[in-house]
């Protein structure tokens, strides 16, 4: 075979390498996952704790994009607040993440703590305080992506990839309980209020998300 | 011109009529030029093939590219990229011409292969980064299958250059924001405190007299070095013809940038307190970010002037280069016969 020939060669099978490719790229389906409730039913009471009396901030940690989402300000007997959001992704693409760049702020500075969810192995969340001097949230957040609690963006964005590679889907939800911290809070006693709040709601989250 | 070969029963016919030695040498010497020349153009014409396949095929990636070189001031050095790129490659089209096309497919399929894999898992778990890697790979994977490994020499600079264009660096940044945060604002005070305005800097605060000035995370510089190195570094490579000089350039270039954000962050104090006006990047928005990439532009013509004006010194006066004396002084043992 000359050289001509064989470059010839190379070039067609160069290009069914290409057209492969562009078949499992365009062609491999990922299906979209709904809530198994909707989120418009999240029930009002989390244990002790009541929900849709006070308004919450609009301001209030959140991320853009998501196919659902829950934004609920609950109180306690002793009237101690907490700000939940949920957003749920029922697939994901390109402009509409649940694990992106533009949430980058939820991460800068993260600690992980441990939270009771009622089983024996308690639940490792993140702890972050967001905000600038004027108007700070402390805040624990994570991600539920099928069932499993994950922390950090990377391990996110695996599982999501082997999801997609075994049971074609790329769901998930971005849980964050926060609180704006006033002049005089002790962050630490509010992250306690907190962590009491997220080992009711860990048990009810269950029955939502997938 | 015409060449009848005979064709022999087994073998490459142009190799086994090579090794006839009835044959006139200049014929022999045309036959190995014709096996190592450069691709005619019905080649060309089917090399087009998969290059229009790779184009269609991360079409989603350019158009995504396209939209955040367009979106934001970051990376909108990326529209230059593609222009230096083809530039850089019509700059060695002699070299090019000269080389022998050798599909190297053991090295090129499974390049080729790997990076359609991450494309497609890049796609599938919306990690837009794999995907975009994925281009320089497969290009990387096709330039081996249909040229050859001489072609992925010859090419290496402008093809690793194409990286400027994705905007992978975020990450990156992101470590190293609050240094140059603090730099940018210890130079500002410096500044400020040298033509006696009084501030007092705690971190990236700097407290004028009416006026708390923060040096944010926008404001540290280092996404307009990316700017400044990518115009920088292929200039750089195409000006100055040793990797020492080609460094100095780019050093000088990014070190002046990052010392102009430093000016910046004292023009905005001197403004804020002498105009007693609190629009912070001053009349028309000059002190904003992109006055660091000017000012990092600049160094580098600066700096290309100043090689050569040193370089013309040097050729002027007969003194030669370091290299060149190295390379003297390796050689004069063998030039003149005689041993140190």
């Amino acid at each position: 075979m000359t050289r001509h020939t064989q470059a010839t060669k190379s070039c067609f099978l160069a290009t069914l390498i290409l057209i492969a490719t562009a078949i499992l790229y365009h062609l491999y389906p990922v299906s979209s996952v709904p809530l198994q409730i909707p989120l418009a039913s999240f029930p009002q009471s989390v244990g002790a704790w009541r929900g849709g009396e006070i308004p919450p901030d609009p301001e209030s940690p959140h991320i853009n994009g998501a196919d659902e989402e829950l934004l609920r300000t609950y109180q306690d007997p002793t009237n101690r607040t907490v700000t939940l959001y949920i957003a749920y992704f029922q697939s994901q693409q390109q402009k509409k993440k649940l694990v992106s760049y533009a949430a980058k702020d939820l991460h800068r500075g993260v600690h992980e703590v441990e939270v009771p969810n009622g089983s024996l192995i308690p639940s490792r969340v993140n702890h972050v305080i967001l905000g600038k001097s004027n108007k700070r949230w402390t805040t624990l957040h994570w991600y539920d992506l099928n069932g499993r609690i994950v922390t950090s963006r990377s391990t996110a964005r695996i599982y999501t990839l082997l999801d997609a590679l075994l049971r074609r889907r790329t769901n998930g939800a971005l849980i964050l309980v926060s609180r704006e911290l006033g002049s005089g809070d002790d962050p630490a006693a509010v992250r306690a209020v907190q962590e009491a709040f997220v080992q009711s709601l860990m048990p009810i989250l269950r029955g939502y998300l997938p | 011109m015409a060449i009848l070969l005979p064709q022999r029963p087994f073998g490459d016919p142009l190799r086994a009529s090579c090794q006839d030695r009835d044959w006139p040498i200049e014929l022999e010497h045309l036959v190995e030029q014709l096996m190592t020349s450069s691709p005619p153009k019905s080649f060309s014409l089917k090399l087009a093939l998969p290059v229009l396949t790779l184009a269609l095929l991360y079409a989603p990636v350019f158009l995504f590219l396209i939209g955040r070189w367009w979106g934001g001031d970051d990376y909108s050095h990326g529209f230059l990229v593609p222009v230096i790129f083809s530039y850089l490659i019509w700059q060695k089209r002699e070299q090019l011409a000269q080389l022998p096309v050798a599909p190297s497919l053991s090295l090129g399929l499974p390049t080729m292969i790997l990076a359609g894999l991450m494309l497609t898992f890049g796609k599938l778990g919306s990690i837009l980064v794999l995907e975009e890697i994925s281009l320089l790979i497969m290009i990387v994977g096709l330039i081996l299958s249909v040229l050859g490994t001489s072609y992925i020499k010859a090419l290496a600079f402008p093809v690793s250059y194409l990286i400027f264009m994705l905007p992978i660096f975020d990450d990156v940044i992101d470590q190293i924001h609050w240094p140059f945060q603090l730099l940018a604002a210890g130079i500002g005070s410096w500044l400020l405190q040298g033509i006696g305005i009084p501030v007092f800097r705690q971190a990236q605060y700097l407290q004028l007299p009416r006026i708390t000035l923060e040096v944010a995370e926008v404001c540290s510089g280092v996404r307009y070095l990316i700017s400044v190195l990518a115009i920088g570094i292929p200039l750089a490579y195409l000006t100055q013809h040793t990797f020492l000089r080609r460094g100095i350039l780019v050093g000088f270039a990014v070190s002046v940038a990052l010392l102009a954000n430093g000016l910046r962050v004292a023009l905005i104090g001197v403004w804020v307190h002498y105009s007693g006006h609190y629009v912070l990047h001053g009349p028309f928005h000059v002190f904003q970010g992109l006055f660091v990439g000017w000012i990092g532009f600049a160094a580098i013509f600066a700096g290309m002037w100043l090689m050569g004006i040193q370089r013309d010194c040097r050729e002027l006066l007969g003194i030669p280069s370091l290299r060149t004396h190295a390379r003297n002084i390796k050689t004069l043992p063998q030039e003149s016969g005689q041993s140190l």
